[in-house]
C-alpha cells in the first residue's frame, strides 16, 4: 500500500530521538501539572506544604533560636513564614520527572532518577526555605529577602535539577551504554 | 522487546576495544570522539552557572528599569491598537528588582511586579553562558533569539494579566497568574534545549540514532 509523502514525513522526524524527547518532555509536563492543578486545593496539597514547614522546622530547630510550627507557618527566631503551595518545589520536580521520563533509558535507570531525584529537590527546597528564614531573621532590608527569594533562589533551583538530570545521564545510562547490546529506550 | 547494538568505546566507558558491532564505522567513531570531547562534568557546568548568574543577576538588576520600560511602551501600544483595551496612562516606579508597572484602565489602576515576570531571563542566560563546548557564535546567536522569545513571552504574560485583571474584574487572577508563571519557570530550561542544543545531550541522541546518526 503505498504511503502518503506527508505520514512517512511525519513519522521520520517523530522517529528522530531530539524530536521524540520534546514532544515527550512536553506531554509529560502538561499532565504532571494538571495533576498538580488537580490536587492542589485537596488536602493532600495542604498535609504536603506542612510537611514541608515541619522539615524547615526540623532543620532550623538545629540552630539555637526558637522555632515553632503551626500548619503551614513557620516562625524561626523573629520571622514568620508560611509556605504557600507555590513554596513546595512542584514545577522544579515535574521538569526534572519529564525531562527524565523523556529522555532514551530503561524504565530502571528512570525510576532510580525519580527515587532519588525528587526527593533530592525536595531537600534542596526545605534547604531554600531555610535559608529564606535566616535572611528573613538577620538581614531586615526587605528588599534582599525579595531579591532572594524571586531570583537567586529560582536561578539556583533550575541549576539543581540540570545538575541533577545531567549527573544522571553521566554516571547512570552513559555509563549502562557502555557494553556491545544494550535494551532500545522505553520512551 | 526490540534490541539495539550500542557502539562500544570510550564514549559510553565501558567497552572493549574492537568489542562492538560498530566500532570501526565511521559514524560509531565520530560518536566516540565527540563523546569523549563532549562529555561534561556536572560540577564544572555548575560552577560556570553560578558564575554567569552573577554577572546576568547583576546585569538584569541594572537593566530592569529600562526593559519595563520598553514592555509598557510595548504591552499599552498592543492593547490600545490592536485590542482598542483603553489604557489611560502607564507608570513605571521602584528601582533594581522592586521595579512595578502599572497601567491605568477604566480608572482602576493595575499594578503588576515587573521583576517577578521577568526572573526567568537570568536563568536562561546562566544556563546558556554555562554551556561548554557550543562556540562563540551559537551562544550569541542563542542568547539573542531567547531574550527575544522572553520578551515577546514577558508582553503576552503581562498583556494576559491585564485584560484578565480588568475583564474578569480580578484583583490578582490566581489562576490565570499560576499557569503564566508555571510557563515562565519552564521556557529557560526548554529553551536552553532548543536553542543551545548543549553538546552533551545532543552526541547522546546522535548515538542513539537520532538526527544524523543511524536508525535502527
Amino acid at each position: 500500500m503505498p504511503e502518503i509523502a506527508g505520514v512517512s514525513k511525519f513519522r521520520r522526524v517523530l522517529g528522530r530521538e531530539p524530536v521524540r524527547f520534546a514532544v515527550i518532555f512536553l506531554l509529560i509536563l502538561a499532565l504532571v501539572f494538571g495533576v498538580h492543578r488537580l490536587i492542589e486545593p485537596t488536602r493532600f496539597m495542604e498535609r504536603y506544604v506542612e510537611l514541608i514547614a515541619r522539615s524547615v522546622e526540623l532543620v532550623l530547630r538545629l540552630t539555637p533560636f526558637e522555632t515553632k510550627v503551626h500548619g503551614s507557618l513557620v516562625k524561626f527566631h523573629t520571622f514568620t513564614m508560611r509556605i504557600v503551595s507555590e513554596c513546595s518545589g512542584a514545577e522544579a520536580m515535574a521538569i526534572f520527572c519529564a525531562s527524565v521520563i523523556a529522555f532514551p533509558a530503561t524504565v530502571r535507570q528512570k525510576l532510580f532518577a525519580i527515587g532519588l531525584g525528587v526527593p533530592a529537590l525536595y531537600m534542596v527546597n526545605v534547604l531554600r526555605l531555610v535559608c529564606l528564614g535566616f535572611i528573613g531573621a538577620f538581614v531586615k532590608s526587605r528588599e534582599i529577602f525579595h531579591f532572594a527569594h524571586i531570583y537567586v533562589w529560582q536561578t539556583i533551583f533550575i541549576l539543581f535539577v540540570v545538575c541533577i538530570w545531567l549527573l544522571w545521564i553521566e554516571k547512570v545510562v552513559k555509563r549502562s551504554r557502555g557494553g556491545e547490546v544494550a535494551e532500545a529506550p522505553d520512551s | 522487546m526490540q534490541r539495539r547494538r550500542i557502539p562500544s568505546g570510550r564514549v559510553f566507558g565501558r567497552g572493549q576495544e574492537g568489542e562492538g558491532g560498530y566500532r570501526e564505522s565511521p559514524s560509531a567513531l565520530h560518536v566516540d570522539m565527540m563523546g569523549q570531547t563532549e562529555s561534561v562534568k556536572w560540577w564544572v557546568f555548575a560552577l560556570r552557572f553560578l558564575g554567569v548568574a552573577v554577572v546576568s543577576l547583576a546585569l538584569m538588576g541594572l537593566l530592569l528599569k529600562p526593559y519595563t520600560h520598553l514592555l509598557r511602551w510595548v504591552v499599552g501600544a498592543a492593547l490600545n491598537w490592536f485590542a482598542t483595551f483603553g489604557i489611560t496612562s502607564s507608570a513605571v516606579e521602584g528601582d533594581w528588582f522592586k521595579v512595578t508597572l502599572s497601567f491605568t484602565v477604566n480608572e482602576s489602576i493595575k499594578t503588576m511586579p515587573a521583576g517577578f515576570v521577568a526572573m526567568n531571563l537570568p536563568a536562561f542566560v546562566a544556563l546558556v553562558g554555562a554551556t561548554p563546548g557550543i562556540g562563540v557564535r551559537r551562544t550569541v546567536r542563542s542568547l539573542a533569539v531567547g531574550c527575544g522569545v522572553f520578551f515577546v513571552w514577558h508582553v503576552v504574560q503581562l498583556s494576559v494579566l491585564l485584560v484578565a485583571g480588568v475583564t474578569m474584574n480580578l484583583a490578582s487572577p490566581t489562576g490565570v497568574a499560576r499557569f503564566l508563571a508555571t510557563i515562565s519557570v519552564v521556557l529557560p530550561f526548554a529553551l536552553w534545549l532548543v536553542l543551545a542544543r548543549p553538546p552533551f545531550i545532543v552526541e547522546y541522541f546522535r548515538g542513539m540514532g537520532g538526527e544524523d546518526g543511524e536508525q535502527s
